[in-house]
């Protein structure tokens, strides 16, 4: 992994790197940041704005809902859940696109065959409508919204891992461990992983980022992670309804979204050039 | 080049049967159909008697066996029949969805020219002045672009440029008027991608060893540019505007909604929250079939603009 | 050709010059209507355009109280029957007279098909009779004194017998031909429909030339139309937007109660905690109706025990503006019942939109000790869930509206007849299906609200709904217009003017 020492001169890269771990502070410690419990309510202070406006308090910093609860401590707790999503369901699909992918890739024939034809079928529903469909049908939830976009959203990882099987299986050492006779699984897994390793990270850097934002846009439609659970997503299109009135309910949940995903495409497209046999 | 087509419509085949398939185990799989005609929160209490629910399981064929009932659906949608929407009072799916199908394909022709106007130029200017300041700033916008959700988007236009600037009306459809603000928020996020691959496209042409002979030779370096350095990446643009169109179908969901834009996004949201099988499998087939055309055309224009790729 | 173009030019120019002079309002909706056949319509956002277009028998006023419309006179005829008496010299809009014929075709249809969404409304009209081209008799299976209001709610529009047999059904539900005071012009599917005056509408010229209603699907965007002029009225404005238009300067937000009534169900199935009489009380003491109302409705929602409402005939408004609410007496009843500080905990379930009311009815339990979980689904998911099969935990959210506004009818719904339960919430008593299906056979007003007052007292008793408040609606109005919202929510532009 010695590509990864440059990242001190890519100062967008070592951004994004801060932002994330911030995060993942902020998800993982999440309750003993939080000023409130996220669910407590405090009716005597209703959509109170952010502190440094008139009117704010301290005890909010980033003010208050509907319900007189602590918005920063929502978005503190909704990070939980962005980046569990974010996570499971970019591993998930990572998993099953880097399997088929090498699947595909090297052995080929029929296995190839299929495999591709399965990638067909998914990639020609827009995802957005192959998502919702599901969601709304099956009943939105949690588990569901990560099993959804990781089982449907391997196929370009299928693809590029299966490109660079394909492109790395002629090579000599792949073609010689085949001729010694060892049983191809073991080839596959031995000597074209580590080879791929690293576009598969960049890849999922990527999907991680995308997840993000497929998540909040269900949740804005309806089919996404059911309240009481806090997600951004949630938080954003419950706020866009006071966007007139308390702008900040819908503000800061879309600036989490917003840094928390630019923070992963920064990284993934440090990985990706760091990565790419053509920048190297 | 008329069997070539041929062959790439008969591969189409079965991927259209997989989608059929998997459309209809999706949807028979989940839920009952019935749903629909109960009451909602809103709506007079719920008062369905047995025999009606009866009267309406046979009317909409769900009393035969799965394997038939597939068969039948199956034969049905080759005769494009996806049978009667029942929250829109048993209008065929199909003539409904295609009523929508103008103002999505204005809705989303608009985006696209939205998106070639910013990526076409952005990316050649990020190219062309690699690692300087223009290029930064079109990175810049190109991240942010990916990274800011589209519903917000939709609605921080809608209050900047209708509520508190007054300039555009704040939805509805129209006049070209209507149409600003949606192309707007459709076409700048996707021109964040369509950027990206230009710049990356064109860049790597630059590099490539005619460009380089070319300048040996002693070509302006306009002349360059244009004639060889952008043919070759206009390959890479044609295939991305093909694969835009899932993401123009898809997008539209969302922009639809915000915008009150009666397209097929907003057809099929309301099609979802009545559980209406018949227009939510007609979406789902139909924009497939489109999707695959798209991919379609693309790799014919593939062949037009570059020679040197042979029908297959 | 070229000629052809110049024609059409001037006409579309002579259009616009028309349309200029013409008055138009414009209505934003949240969804469109799904078609025009009213008999085959479930939501009230559709019967409140319908009103526009087609006309009840008898229409209810704002008061509750019958005015005649398309029928001029009705009485009973023995246990049974109701004779009517319709209007004379009333034209559907292509012009043909309107007759008993009509009468008969409309309600023969919807007592008989029973694929359409509101067939069991009517469905025990047995035979409608024509006596003369201006009179009919209604047959039903039994008595049933709440048929008038039956003729005058969401699936009772009369419909033309001539066009329906003439274009078919589709075609009818397409471009539909009504007696109301506006005729139909042009409906783009959830985009916008036109309307416009009836010049030979019976009860006179309507105000405006014009009527358009926009869907427009979210709320933000229809109030930001409303504040930029774009639209005169938006009707189902959600509590997070009323401020905004109040604090704009031309428009004004009107708001109406009695449309729905919120409330709990309990499911009081055997070994549910629910299931026993006294948790359902302590629930009761212990959440605060009042403030639910001030905090979800901005004050303009009122707290009931029942569901009443003044708008809503056989009403008993001891019940309306009046709540339990007291704490200790709530841990006293969950004591009694055995449960220690924090041994109960309840699962909360509804839809989405039921977020915000669910996360306060929680704080309220848990200052009692009542711990909860709440469960909230998609509301395609949750109608399916919670209306047919039942199928919940402990405590469901709801809310319930009755389009007849009568008090009888709202009660049907947690009747059991042969046993046979209520689904939601598997409550059966014999003595309240007793009470109000004779309630509803019952011709004596004064005795039939006391048959209604018992069974509501058993309701109190037994809880196996807690109601919570009377849901108000809140309308968007700019100055430009002057309307007034009704509680069961038909957009009546018949009555709706220029401000003066």
């Amino acid at each position: 992994m010695r590509q990864l020492r440059g990242i001190h001169r890519n100062p967008l890269a070592v951004t994004g790197m801060i932002i994330l771990l911030a995060f993942l502070l902020m998800a993982l410690l999440a309750p003993v940041l939080a000023p409130h419990d996220p669910l407590q309510q405090n009716l005597r202070a209703r959509l109170l704005p952010p502190f440094w406006l008139e009117g704010g308090s301290r005890a909010y910093p980033l003010g208050t809902d509907q319900l007189g609860r602590d918005l920063a401590s929502r978005v503190l707790y909704g990070s939980r859940v962005a980046v569990l999503v974010a996570f499971a369901a970019t591993s998930l699909a990572m998993l099953v696109g880097v399997a088929l992918g090498v699947v595909s890739g090297f052995f080929r024939g029929a296995w190839d065959t299929a495999i591709m034809r399965l990638v067909d079928i998914i990639v020609s529903v827009p995802n957005y409508i192959l998502y919702l469909t599901i969601m709304a049908l099956a009943g939105p939830s949690l588990p569901l919204l990560i099993a959804v976009i990781g089982l449907l959203g391997w196929t370009t990882t299928a693809r590029i891992i299966r490109s660079e099987v394909l492109s790395i299986g002629n090579r000599e050492y792949i073609e010689a461990s085949r001729a010694l006779g060892q049983r191809e699984g073991v080839t596959a897994v031995r000597h074209v992983l580590p080879n791929i390793m690293g576009s598969v990270i960049a890849l999922g850097t990527l999907k991680a980022s995308s997840t993000i934002i497929i998540e909040s846009t269900l949740s804005y439609l309806g089919f996404g992670v059911q309240p009481p659970t806090l997600t951004w997503g949630q938080l954003l299109s419950q706020g866009q309804q006071y966007v007139s009135t308390a702008w900040w309910l819908a503000t800061f949940p879309g600036v989490a979204i917003t840094l928390l995903s630019l923070s992963l495409i920064f990284l993934g497209n440090w990985l990706r050039d760091a990565f790419d046999p053509r920048t190297r | 080049m008329t069997g070539y087509v041929l062959r790439r419509l008969l591969q189409v085949i079965p991927t259209l049967v997989g989608i059929t398939l998997l459309v209809f185990v999706t949807l028979r799989l989940s839920g009952d159909p019935i749903a629909a005609y109960l009451g909602s929160d809103a709506a007079d209490s719920a008062v369905i008697t047995p025999e009606q629910e009866a009267a309406i399981r046979r009317h909409l064929g769900l009393d035969s066996p799965l394997p038939v009932q597939y068969l039948v659906f199956l034969g049905n949608v080759a005769r494009g029949d996806f049978g009667q929407s029942f929250i829109y009072q048993n209008r065929p799916a199909l003539a409904l969805l295609l009523e929508r199908l103008p103002a999505t394909a204005t809705l989303a022709a608009a985006a696209l020219l939205v998106a070639v106007l910013i990526s076409l130029p952005g990316g050649i200017l990020a190219a062309v002045k690699r690692n300087k300041l223009p290029d930064t700033v079109v990175n810049v916008y190109s991240v942010i672009g990916d990274a800011m959700p589209n519903f917000w988007l939709g609605v921080m236009l809608i209050l900047l440029f209708s509520v508190r600037l007054g300039w555009l009306p704040v939805s509805g459809s129209g006049s070209w008027r209507n149409l600003v603000l949606p192309a707007l928020t459709l076409g700048t996020s996707m021109a964040a991608l369509q950027t990206r691959l230009m710049r990356s496209g064109l860049i790597e042409a630059l590099q490539q060893d005619y460009v380089r002979t070319a300048h040996a030779k002693g070509l302006a370096r306009r002349t360059v540019l244009l004639k060889h350095a952008l043919r070759n990446a206009a390959l890479g643009y044609v295939t991305l505007l093909g694969l835009a169109v899932p993401s123009l179908l898809g997008g539209s969901v969302v922009v639809e909604r915000i915008f009150a834009w009666p397209g097929m996004g907003l057809l099929f949201i309301n099609g979802l929250g009545g559980r209406d099988m018949a227009l939510i499998q007609a979406v789902v087939i139909f924009s497939a079939v489109l999707v695959i055309f798209a991919n379609l055309v693309v790799d014919l224009l593939y062949t037009i603009i570059d020679p040197r790729i042979r029908y297959q | 050709m070229r000629f052809r173009t110049l024609l059409t030019t001037t006409a579309l120019l002579m259009g616009l010059a028309l349309a200029a002079a013409q008055s138009t309002v414009t209505i934003a909706v949240p969804e469109g209507p799904p078609g025009f056949d009213p008999q085959n319509n479930n939501r009230a956002v559709a019967s409140g355009i319908y009103i526009n277009l087609f006309d009840y028998l008898i229409f209810k006023d704002a008061t509750g109280a019958f005015q005649p419309a398309l029928a001029t006179a009705w009485e009973p005829v023995g246990g049974s029957a109701w004779r009517v008496q319709l209007r004379e010299g009333v034209k559907w809009h292509d012009g043909t007279p309107f007759t008993a014929a009509d009468v008969e075709f409309t309600f023969e249809r919807v007592a008989k098909d029973e694929l359409l969404v509101r067939h069991s409304y009517y469905k025990n009209i047995t035979d409608v009779e024509v006596v003369n081209d201006h009179e009919v008799v209604f047959h039903t299976d039994g008595p049933d004194p709440t048929f008038l209001s039956a003729l005058s709610r969401n699936g009772a529009s009369v419909i033309p017998r001539h066009y329906y047999e003439a274009v078919g059904v589709e075609q009818a539900a397409l471009a539909p031909i009504g007696t109301g005071p506006y005729r139909f012009v042009e409906y783009r599917t959830d985009d916008r429909l036109v309307l416009e005056a009836f010049a030979d509408y019976w009860g006179g010229r309507a105000a405006f030339d014009r009527a358009v209603f926009r869907v427009i699907p979210e709320n933000s965007t229809a109030v930001s139309e409303l504040l930029t002029g774009g639209v005169d009225i938006v009707t189902n404005v959600k509590v997070a937007e009323v401020g905004r238009i109040q604090g704009a300067s031309g428009a004004r937000v009107e708001h109406v109660g009695g449309n729905s009534t919120q409330y709990i169900t309990f499911n009081v199935s055997t070994g549910q905690p629910t299931a026993d009489p006294l948790v359902r009380a302590a629930v009761d003491y212990a959440v605060d109706d009042a403030l639910l109302a001030e905090i979800l409705t901005d004050g303009a929602g009122v707290p009931v025990r029942a569901r009443v409402s003044p708008e809503t005939s056989f009403s008993p408004l001891e019940y309306y503006d009046a709540y339990l609410y007291d704490p200790a007496e709530a841990r006293r009843l969950l004591g009694e019942a055995g449960y220690a500080d924090g041994a109960l905990t309840l699962t909360l379930m509804g839809n989405t939109s039921h977020a915000d009311l669910a996360d306060l009815v929680a704080a309220m339990l848990a200052d009692v000790g009542v711990n909860t979980s709440i469960e909230l689904f998609e509301s395609s998911v949750w109608n399916s869930r919670y209306w047919q099969p039942g199928d919940f935990t402990n405590v469901a959210f709801g809310a319930s509206s009755d389009s007849s506004f009568d008090y009888g009818n709202s009660l049907v719904d947690l009747t059991c007849p042969n046993g046979v339960h209520a689904k939601r919430s598997h409550w059966c008593d014999e003595e309240y299906t007793r009470l109000v299906e004779a309630a509803n056979e019952e011709f004596d007003d004064a005795k039939r609200a006391e048959l209604l007052r018992q069974a509501t007292e058993i309701l109190l008793e037994q809880r196996p709904q807690y109601y919570l408040y009377s849901n108000a609606s809140f309308v968007g109005v700019s100055n430009r217009v002057s309307f007034t919202p009704r509680a069961d929510s038909l957009i009546v532009l018949a009555e709706t003017t220029p401000a003066q």
